[in-house]
This record gives structure tokens, C-alpha cells and sequence, in this order.
């Protein structure tokens, strides 16, 4: 957090929206999202909350009945020219994106079996990215694709290069999802929910490793994920999404330990405590996610908040700063809000969370 | 999470033994996916089934609903046996029976059909004549249960989010009210709100309908908070089983004991820095055709050699 950060990736006011057969569905509703070098970013929130839309803006991915109504995201990175360029990645060609996928910006997808092919070996996969890029050849090409697979922790890499996706694990294809996306030593890494399929110690290696390729090429990564313990182990910063929007956004240790956003309070809450009997249900938030097909008046999460106020029905709030890292959208900062306090059930937990370390026992 | 009502008597739901599944692969090689394999779940408990990325969880939720045709051994289901070649009578017993919520959403649903249809799939091959007023309402009910909304209803696959769509194949796997669902990381893509919603579904579900569940996962928080019973597995066998209880309070495996230490914790100045146990059986002499299962405490069972064991029971 010195003055030296540089800034890589600056969307702002991103609004995106689907033609359905009962009309527009506004998924992305004006995101801001920062990403600096070297530094990783967890998106987090609802499902259907906008998040994977949101990753898919930056590799120029778009579905036939999306609607861009606005947004610009400036990309900043050192062309083989040498020279530091910045485009907007929001109107580039189809080509020129191409260019900056293969060389620049890579994104693990969701559900890794569509984005292998059905039809080719893993090895043809791995092979093809790496050729885009690189110069390698027979055995050496075949030598680096071993290596990617051992990297992510595969084991007997020769067999399984000769495989087809259909004969590996739901998380060995998510593995190799991953080493295709390195494999072309990208600027900027998009994780859109890269560990679901996988145990918590591959997880945790899989982790280990982006970790480590970051302090070591100084990559950046947008990382979007559900899971709050990994969040915890791999973000600098979190950006919390509900209906479309970013509704609180801090360091990681802001979003954990300080949260103000009533839905972040929810969300936390949320976690399976771990001494949780199982007579007891899980906590959860009221309600469903709004109807993106309806125009939405107030703070979006309004219906679903025991906290809120009238306004909340009416105005949308405006961004407060907790501090010069942390904001949040909610009207209870306002300064002539009444006096609300998280939940004295996650104010206690937090507290104890802090103490014991976040022991998870 | 098994009903408080139900008093576990009489046999149990689903009878494994023996279990084997091989493949063949490029090479010539075969993979032992699934090495004798044995367990019981009963009529309306949650079985949990854990264990590393490619240790046979899945293969073995397939082969129970039976996917794949197994290898060898014996499956039992509610007094049919299901091991081998189908009457027409048990097939339909066992897709009415027994459902299914698979791992990868998007590949497991027709993408071009709309989800009101794949929901209904069942509700179609059981009661085809059933009124369409009828059809439509039963699916908007499972629809609300699981959190989506009804002007989804006509939507394709595509068109959903992933945690919606993993949502949907719930929907399609509950809607028959089956004795046994075989979830396979089935709440896995969903976030933490939504998780703990279908989770509680789930729940009602089971005390409703007495359902049982064999609920596949890695996320050891969840599978504690949800099961009855878990079996670890690892490169294809049940390393440890037991009570959930038992399993978190004197974990004795050492596989076990470093899935629970990779369980992460909430403290981002913890996590950091934090690094599980490492388990590694090769390094560490562990080789599971030497080992026959011990009792550690009542249900609790593990696979060790005689020396193996005296040395993990500290
Ligand atoms: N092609 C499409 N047509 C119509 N609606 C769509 C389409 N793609 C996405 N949506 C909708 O846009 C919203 C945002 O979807 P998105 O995939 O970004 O969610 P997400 O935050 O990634 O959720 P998850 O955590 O479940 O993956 C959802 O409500 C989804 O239903
Ligand atoms: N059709 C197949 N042909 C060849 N090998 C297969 C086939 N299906 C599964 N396997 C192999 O069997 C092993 C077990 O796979 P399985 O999908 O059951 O793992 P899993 O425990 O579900 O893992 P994950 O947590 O990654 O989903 C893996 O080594 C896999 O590569
Ligand atoms: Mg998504
Ligand atoms: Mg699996």
C-alpha cells in the first residue's frame, strides 16, 4: 500500500443487461472495480449477483442477447514493443483482444468442463495455448506440458496428458483449467471460482501456487469466489456484490473485521460456525435476491434487511468512507442515520475470530 | 442432519460391498477409480462422502445410481439388488427412488431445454397424463424452495448464473420426493447464504419425506455440519469412517487428520500464513492393500495395518 501502486485494470461505471423473452434482466448495474499490479482482488457475493458477467466484460466474452449500456475498462501493460500502453478494453476488436488474451490477461472459468473440448486430449489443449505464445516444439513443448500438470498438482502427468476430459475428476479438469490459463504467463489472472471442485488440500496447494507466481511475476488477480476462508487466504482487497452493484468494498481485513454494508453482515453470518450444533439451522438471509427484470428503487438489498430504513425504500445510497481503503453503500453511515450495530451474533463471533485466530475448531 | 424422529431400526437404505470400479486408460494402464469400497446408509440419514480430487467419490455416487456398469461387487437398494443387469420393474423402482444432482451443472443440463421442463423431468416419466396446471405448479414450488424465481421458469441452462443452475438440477433431483438423492458436490457453487438456504432445504426435506443422502463434498465445514456419518476416501479407498462426531474428535487417519487442518480458517492474518499437514502415503510407507479395517469406538473404523494403527492411536 505504498505510493508505488500501479494501477492495472480501472472499470468504471459498468452497466450490463440480457434481452430475455420477459424482458431486460439488469445483471451489472454501474461497477467500479480497481485492480492494481502485484495485488489480488476477490470479488464476493449472491449468486446471480453480476460477478461472473462482471469477469467476462475483461475478456471482451458476450453473449448474444447482452447489452452493454455502458462502461469503460482500461487496461495498462507493457507491449512487447516495451512501451506501457493502455486501451479500453470495453472497445476493442475482436482481434486486438485475441492479442492481449493469449499474451496478457488469462480467466479460469466457472464450470471447467465447457471450456475444455470434449474431443481433444488434454495434452492437445495444453499444447495449443502454449504454441500461441511461445516458441516451443516436439519435446520441449511436451516436457513444458508435464511441467504445468505437475504444477498444479496432478499426478502420473504422462497418462493423463493422453486423456480426455471425461476420463479425469470433476477437480483434476478444473486443474487443468487452471495450468492452460497459466501457461501463457498472464498480467492479469481471472479466477472465476477456481477451487469449487476441489478438496481443500488441493485447494489450498492450488492457492499456494497463484500466491506464489504472484510475488514472483507480480502478476494480478481478480479472484471470484463464495468461499470466505479463501478469500481470507488469498485477497488484498474485497469487493462485496448484491443485484448488480458493489455495495462494499475494503481491504481484507476491512471487510472481515469491520463490516458495515447490512448484506456483508449477512453474508458473514452466514458461514457454518464451527461449533454450530446441527440441531441448529444455519443462519440465512431472508428473502430472495430482487427480480433483475424489475427497475430496482433504493438500496437493492432494502426488502431483505432487518436493519433498514425508510430511505433505504427510496434513494439509493451513495458510497461512504469507513476510512481512505474501505467504503460501503448503505445509508446506516450516513451521519444522521440512527446508531445500528452489526448483529451481536457476528459482533461476538468476529471478536472471537480475532482472538483465537480463526481457528476453525 | 437425520430426522430427530426417525429411529435408525431395520436394515439399512443402501447396502455397498466390496465395491470395485475400473477403467481402462490411454497407455494401456487401468485406474483402480474405486478399490472394494463397502458402506451402509440408512432410511433418512446424511452420509458424507470426502476425500481428495480424483479419490473416487463421484464413481462411486455413479456407479450406486448406477451410471456405470460396475466392476465387481454388490449394491443394494431398499431389498433390490442393483448390482447387476436391471429388470425393467427395479429400473423404474430405482429412477423414481433414487436421484441425482451432478457435479458439473452445465454439463448435466439439456441445453436446450428450458429448466421448467428439465425440472419437470421426473414428474414427465412417472405421471405423464398429470394436468399441466397441475405439472407447472409443482415445479414453481420447487422453484421458490430452491431460491429461484418463477420467471426464470422458461429460461435456458445459459442463460442462469452457476449457482442458479446448480440450483435447478437440485430442483430436478427433489421433486420426486426420491428415498435417496446422491448429491454430488452439490452446494458447492453456490455462495454462502445461498449454501446455507439449500442446506436447510435440504433439511426440511429429509424430515418432510425421511429422504437419506449421500452428499458428496470437499468443504469439510459443511459435510460436519450436515452429516451423520462420513467416509474419507482416498485414491479410491475408505480410508476412515465413523459418526461425525467421531470422525472431527479423534480423526486417527492421517489423511483425515490433514483434510481437517486444510479446513481454512476465517482470519485473513491467520490464513496467510497458514500451512496444513501434508499428507503424502507413499513418503510415508502407507500402502492400502496391506491394511484391513480396524474398530477405533463403535461405528468408527479405519484402514491400517496392525503396527499402523498402534502408532496413529495416541
Ligand atoms: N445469457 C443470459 N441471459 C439472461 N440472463 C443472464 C444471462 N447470463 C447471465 N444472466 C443473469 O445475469 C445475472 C448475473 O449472472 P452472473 O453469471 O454474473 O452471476 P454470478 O454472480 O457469477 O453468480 P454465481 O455465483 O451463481 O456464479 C444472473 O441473474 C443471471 O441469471
Ligand atoms: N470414464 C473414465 N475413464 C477413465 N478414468 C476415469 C473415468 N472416470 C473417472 N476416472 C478416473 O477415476 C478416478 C476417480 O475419479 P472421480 O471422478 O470419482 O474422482 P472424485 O473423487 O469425484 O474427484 P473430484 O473431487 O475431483 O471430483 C480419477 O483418477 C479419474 O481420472
Ligand atoms: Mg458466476
Ligand atoms: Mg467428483
Amino acid at each position: 500500500m505504498t505510493s508505488e501502486r500501479k494501477r492495472i485494470l480501472k472499470i468504471r461505471d459498468l452497466r450490463v443487461s440480457f434481452k430475455t423473452a420477459n424482458g431486460l434482466v439488469h445483471a451489472v448495474r454501474g461497477v467500479d472495480l480497481d485492480v492494481y499490479r502485484g495485488e489480488t482482488v476477490a470479488i464476493v457475493g449472491e449468486s446471480g449477483s453480476g460477478k461472473s458477467v462482471t469477469a467476462k466484460q475483461v475478456m471482451g466474452i458476450r453473449t448474444r442477447n447482452e447489452v452493454v449500456e455502458s462502461g469503460t475498462a482500461e487496461f495498462t501493460y507493457v507491449g512487447s514493443d516495451g512501451a506501457e500502453h493502455t486501451v479500453d478494453l470495453m472497445s476493442l476488436s475482436d482481434k486486438e483482444m485475441v492479442g492481449l488474451k493469449g499474451n496478457h490477461i488469462a480467466m479460469v472459468f466457472q464450470d471447467p468442463l465447457t471450456s475444455l473440448d470434449p474431443t481433444m486430449t488434454i495434452e492437445r489443449q495444453l499444447a495449443e495455448g502454449i504454441r500461441e505464445h511461445t516458441d516451443l516444439t516436439g519435446s520441449d513443448l511436451h516436457a513444458r506440458c508435464v511441467e504445468l500438470l505437475e504444477l498444479v498438482g496432478i499426478t502420473e502427468p504422462e497418462a493423463r496428458l493422453k486423456s480426455y476430459p471425461h476420463q479425469l475428476s470433476g477437480g483434476m479438469r478444473q486443474r487443468v483449467v487452471i495450468a492452460i490459463a497459466l501457461s501463457c504467463d498472464p498480467d492479469l489472472l481471472i479466477c472465476d471460482e477456481p477451487t469449487t471442485a476441489l478438496d481443500v488440500t488441493i485447494q489450498a496447494r492450488i492457492l499456494d501456487l497463484i500466491i506464489e507466481l504472484q510475488r514472483k511475476l507480480g502478476i494480478s488477480v481478480i479472484f471470484i469466489t463464495h468461499n470466505l476462508g479463501v478469500v481470507a487466504k488469498v485477497a488484498d482487497y474485497v469487493n462485496v456484490m448484491y443485484a448488480g452493484k458493489i455495495v462494499e468494498a475494503g481491504t481484507t481485513e476491512d471487510v472481515f473485521f469491520d463490516p458495515r454494508h447490512p448484506y456483508t453482515w449477512g453474508l458473514l453470518s452466514s458461514m457454518p460456525s464451527v461449533s454450530a450444533s446441527r440441531e441448529e439451522r444455519l443462519f440465512t438471509i431472508k428473502g430472495n435476491p430482487p427480480n433483475l427484470l424489475n427497475e430496482i428503487v433504493g438500496d437493492a438489498f432494502a426488502p431483505r434487511n432487518p436493519f433498514a430504513l425508510e430511505i433505504d425504500f427510496v434513494k439509493e445510497p451513495p458510497r461512504f468512507e469507513v476510512n481512505d481503503h474501505h467504503w460501503a453503500a448503505t445509508w446506516l453511515l450516513d451521519p444522521r442515520a440512527p446508531k445500528v450495530e452489526m448483529p451481536a451474533q457476528l459482533r461476538s463471533r468476529i471478536a472471537q475470530m480475532r482472538q483465537d485466530g480463526g481457528e476453525a475448531r | 442432519m437425520g430426522a430427530a424422529g426417525v429411529v435408525e431400526q431395520g436394515g439399512p437404505l443402501l447396502s455397498v460391498r466390496n465395491l470395485r470400479q475400473y477403467f481402462k486408460i490411454p497407455g494401456g494402464n487401468v485406474v483402480k477409480a474405486v478399490d472394494d469400497v463397502s458402506f451402509d446408509i440408512m432410511p433418512g440419514e446424511t452420509f458424507g462422502l470426502v476425500g481428495e480430487s480424483g479419490s473416487g467419490k463421484s464413481t462411486t455416487g455413479r456407479a450406486v445410481i448406477r451410471l456405470d456398469d460396475i466392476t465387481s461387487g454388490s449394491i443394494v437398494f431398499d431389498g433390490d439388488d442393483i448390482s447387476g443387469k436391471l429388470s425393467k420393474e427395479v429400473a423404474q423402482r430405482l429412477r423414481t427412488n433414487m436421484s441425482m444432482v451432478f457435479q458439473d451443472p452445465m454439463a448435466s443440463l439439456n441445453p436446450y431445454r428450458k429448466v421448467i421442463d428439465t425440472i419437470a423431468t421426473g414428474l414427465d416419466a412417472h405421471r405423464p397424463h398429470m394436468d399441466r396446471r397441475e405439472r407447472e405448479e409443482l415445479v414453481y414450488q420447487m422453484m421458490d424452495r430452491v431460491g429461484l424465481s418463477r420467471s426464470q421458469a422458461n429460461r435456458y441452462p445459459s442463460q442462469f448464473s452457476g449457482g442458479q443452475r446448480q440450483r435447478v438440477g437440485l430442483a430436478r433431483a427433489l421433486i420426486m420426493n426420491p428415498k435417496l438423492v446422491i448429491a454430488d458436490e452439490a452446494i458447492s457453487a453456490l455462495d454462502v447464504s445461498i449454501q446455507a438456504q439449500v442446506v436447510n432445504l435440504m433439511r426440511d426435506i429429509q424430515q418432510e419425506t425421511g429422504a437419506a443422502y449421500l452428499f458428496i463434498a470437499h468443504d469439510l465445514s459443511m459435510v460436519r455440519y450436515i452429516s451423520d456419518h462420513i467416509a474419507v476416501m482416498h485414491l479410491g479407498h475408505i480410508v476412515e469412517s465413523g459418526r461425525t462426531d467421531e470422525i472431527f474428535s479423534h480423526p486417527v487417519h492421517p489423511y483425515t487428520r490433514s483434510l481437517i487442518s486444510a479446513i481454512p480458517r476465517f482470519n485473513p492474518q491467520v490464513e496467510r500464513d497458514r500451512h496444513p499437514l501434508v499428507y503424502d502415503a507413499k513418503a510415508q510407507g502407507i500402502r492400502y492393500d496391506e491394511g484391513s479395517y480396524h474398530i477405533v469406538s463403535g461405528t468408527h473404523s479405519v484402514l491400517a495395518t496392525d503396527q499402523q494403527l498402534e502408532a496413529w492411536v495416541d
